[in-house]
């Protein structure tokens, strides 16, 4: 498919979902700390481009699967993020019913595949996605996102094996935001490119500047036309940061505050927002009034998962299996 | 209106912290992002920033630097200049501007809890037979196999 022009209607809508993302993730953090969200939380503050230039060069049908950074990811595919803050609160009318909470966001009508644990696990799991529409001759292309931690792992490099063995409508995405939990990139490997991992299997990689949607699109919408007319996997790593800790509990000794300054500066909202007040492709007025837009719906999310109830006890044995009548399930 | 900030919970095992440092004195204007303290807990000093919705100027500091205070303590009260707290620092946690009302956590360990009256009953699968009185793994197993197992392996 041709590359979009990147026009007014385009930077608009990545602003106002890039805002969103950033407050949402900003409110949770703060529910985190009043204890109205428990567990754990991992903040994409910082991300977003990522997220909003894929989003773009993907069509209906396609597929998108990552690893626990996940609450926004299922936002901008479509899903009402009242139902997601409600999960992270842990209420019956979360995505997973209040039982899958901050690191398991699903939607099986938006084709969002999760939200896991286990570091590299979704790996493996996208390719199978992707196997899958291959098998089915469905002409879609599966997302498989995963962290600059998750590539030392082992299921990294089968995944990638089997994926251009089988030639998979399949996109690996590495979003480098520099730390794996708070061990930098220089330490995990002898050499920080970690696009190069492509190599050794003579998959199309390449380093792609993370913080600004438009070079993401440009580089996704590649390698999704790739996948889709039958040119096999890709890997990008997606060169980005992340202003926040690891997870809430993160001290963050392993790097200065000026770094995170000097990231501050290269915001991807902000980035955005030059692009358009350079373009004069809208007033202040007008930006004002979709910083109060998204401000209100965050409120209206934090009070749809105040106003539901938890999930009653019962909960507790249903979606354990497919079969209802499972015997060793007590009624 | 005047906005109580407690002493927040920054890690799930957290139950109490000590204000390291004040970044902030009764007087500031506060907004959303200011570092308002370094709180030290069990595992690490972490910087405590305002959250949406706690803005206003700084009327009282909980604690002074040094001091220790569970989780859910008074630390902060922001509101108008000059406005009247007296009855805030006296009594307990109020109102958060993030949500309406604070209830007490109704425990809802109490509605958790599995009416397990007996253990679950493990199902009979009426073809195991046990050779040797031991019970099979699994129903799956054909006692027929078992038993030339078990015979092989005497």
């Amino acid at each position: 498919m041709a590359k979009k022009k990147l026009s007014k209607e385009i930077y608009l809508k990545w602003y106002e979902d890039m805002l969103l993302w950033r407050k949402f993730e900003v409110m949770s953090a703060g529910l985190y700390i009043q204890q109205k969200i428990r567990g754990f939380l991992h903040l994409y503050n910082g991300q977003e481009a990522v997220l909003a230039g894929s989003i773009l060069a993907m069509e209906a049908g396609d597929k998108m699967i990552t690893a626990y950074r996940n609450h926004v990811q299922p936002i901008g595919l479509g899903v009402d993020p009242r139902k997601i803050m409600a999960e992270l609160m842990g209420k019956v009318t979360g995505t997973s019913r209040g039982k899958g909470g901050s690191m398991h966001m699903f939607s099986k009508e938006h084709n969002f595949y999760g939200g896991h644990g286990i570091v590299g696990g979704q790996i493996p799991l996208g390719a199978g996605l992707a196997f899958a529409d291959k098998y089915k001759d469905d002409n879609h292309v599966t997302l498989t996102y995963m962290g600059d931690g998750a590539v030392r792992q082992g299921s990294l490099h089968e995944t990638f094996n089997l994926a251009m063995l089988w030639n998979l409508p399949v996109v690996f995405i590495c979003e480098n935001n520099g730390y794996a939990m708070g061990t930098s990139v220089e330490r995990t490997a002898n050499h920080s490119e970690i696009w190069k991992l492509g190599l050794g299997y003579e998959m199309p990689c390449a380093a792609v500047d993370g913080m600004d949607p438009a070079v993401v699109y440009a580089a996704m919408q590649e390698a999704i036309d790739r996948a889709r007319s039958g040119g096999g996997p890709t890997f990008l790593e997606i060169r980005t940061y992340r202003y926040k800790g690891h997870s809430m509990s993160d001290a963050q000794l392993y790097r200065s505050k000026n770094e995170v300054a000097e990231y501050q500066k290269v915001d991807p909202i902000s980035i955005v927002k030059k692009v358009i007040e350079k373009k004069k492709w809208s007033t202040p007025d007008e930006l004002e009034s979709i910083n109060k837009r998204v401000k209100s719906l965050v409120a209206e999310c934090v009070k749809y998962g105040e106003d539901s109830p938890f999930p009653e006890s019962q909960e507790l044995w249903q979606d354990v299996y497919v079969q209802t009548d499972y015997p060793f399930i007590k009624e | 209106m005047a906005i109580v900030i407690n002493m927040p919970r920054l890690s799930d095992t957290m139950t109490e912290g000590v204000v390291a440092k004040w970044h902030v004195k009764v007087g500031d204007n506060i907004t959303e992002g200011s570092l308002l303290a370094e709180i030290e807990t069990d595992k690490a000093t972490m910087d405590f920033e305002a959250f949406p919705g706690q803005e206003g100027v700084l009327l009282h500091r909980g604690m002074d630097e040094g001091a220790s205070a569970p989780v859910d303590t008074i630390l902060a009260i922001l509101g108008d200049k000059g406005e009247d707290i007296s009855g805030l620092i006296s009594g307990g946690n109020k109102s958060d501007p993030v949500t309406e009302n604070i209830e007490p956590e109704k425990e809802v360990v109490s509605n958790a809890v599995i009416d397990v009256q007996e253990p679950a009953q493990v199902v009979d699968t009426p073809e195991i037979k046990s050779i040797d009185g031991r019970l099979k793994a699994s129903h799956w197993q054909s006692p027929w196999l078992m038993r030339r197992v078990l015979i092989y392996l005497q």
